[in-house]
């Protein structure tokens, strides 16, 4: 197991190239999440703004 | 036929459309990936060359492949945007950046992780290297330049006219490695010559880039649906969403 982290000594490398994309991607789907969050809060607050859209209240 | 697809191009019937594409993109994503990774960092042998280091080509041609291929789809929807003044279009450009942004990032990345061991430096002046790296900056600086402007539909016209004048710069990274002599290699993989690389090798570059391939269509989905809410944040077919109706 410690020989595949060591990569035949190559392993700062490869896992500084995989670490940082792993990183990468999970920054952005954070990114997606917290946005996605905000805009349907955005949506709510515009949403009790509006006068009552007939048919919509139930 | 043609009103089927137009049905399409708007952001009311678009939305639960993408709601329901994503799961199996984002599921198709992981699957692959896990596969990718277990050839590209198990199964595949150490290469006789560059011994283990090779292994960051799974996620380096795949993420510089993304990286061009986004920018020209994020062009195309610029262009259609700018053509037929349609909303769902750039709103696709608008979604698109990010996610390029990022694979141009993990490109230029693993590129320099790649190239200490076996070049001996992180970073060159090269062609192909600063092209992509000018790619980085054409993507930042649309979404700077969306941030910058206020009003959605002049952001549209000029996000879309500084992502159309980038477009050239995709060639440019593509054929750098021809045109000029570079410190980067040529192409890995060519559709007219045979692979120089062992089949498992491409096997996991393939797999790692269908990977990379449903991780973009679902994370730009994904960011789509949330432009469409910030958007039409006004408009009833927002309001009556399940998601927006309850908290």
């Amino acid at each position: 197991m410690s020989s595949f982290f060591a990569m035949n000594g190559y392993g700062f490398y490869v896992w500084s190239a995989y670490g940082v994309t792993a990183l990468a991607l999970a920054v952005e789907l954070f990114g997606l999440r917290s946005r996605r969050r905000a805009a349907l809060a955005e949506a709510r607050l515009a949403d009790s703004d509006a006068p009552p859209v007939p048919g919509a209240a139930d | 036929m043609a009103s089927y697809w137009f049905k399409f191009a708007s952001p009311v019937t678009f939305y639960p459309l993408a709601g329901r594409l994503i799961p199996w993109f984002a599921t198709g994503a992981a699957v692959l990936t896990l596969v990718g990774l277990y050839i590209g960092l198990i199964a595949a042998p150490t290469d006789a060359q560059q011994g283990d280091a090779y292994r960051i080509i799974f996620i380096h041609v795949p993420a510089a492949w993304m990286s061009m291929f986004l920018y020209v789809v994020m062009a195309g929807w610029s262009a259609a945007a700018l053509g037929f003044n349609t909303r769902l279009s750039a709103m696709m450009a608008q979604a698109i950046a990010p996610t390029g942004a990022v694979m141009t990032f993990i490109a230029l990345w693993s590129g320099a992780f790649w190239g200490r061991p076996t070049w001996g430096t992180y970073w060159a002046w090269d062609a192909r290297m600063t092209s992509e790296l000018i790619l980085l900056f054409l993507y930042l600086g649309v979404i700077a330049l969306r941030n910058a402007i206020d009003d959605p539909r002049r952001a549209d016209r000029a996000c879309g006219l500084l992502a159309l004048t980038g477009v050239v710069n995709v060639p440019i990274i593509y054929f750098s490695v021809h045109w000029w002599n570079t410190l980067h290699q040529g192409s890995s993989v060519s559709l007219t010559k045979a692979p120089a690389m062992a089949a498992i090798m491409l096997t996991g570059m393939l797999i790692m880039s269908f990977a990379a391939w449903f991780y973009a269509i679902a994370a730009i989905l994904a960011r789509v649906r949330t432009i469409m809410l910030e958007r039409e944040r006004g408009a009833g077919w927002v309001a009556t969403l399940r998601e927006v109706r309850t908290a």
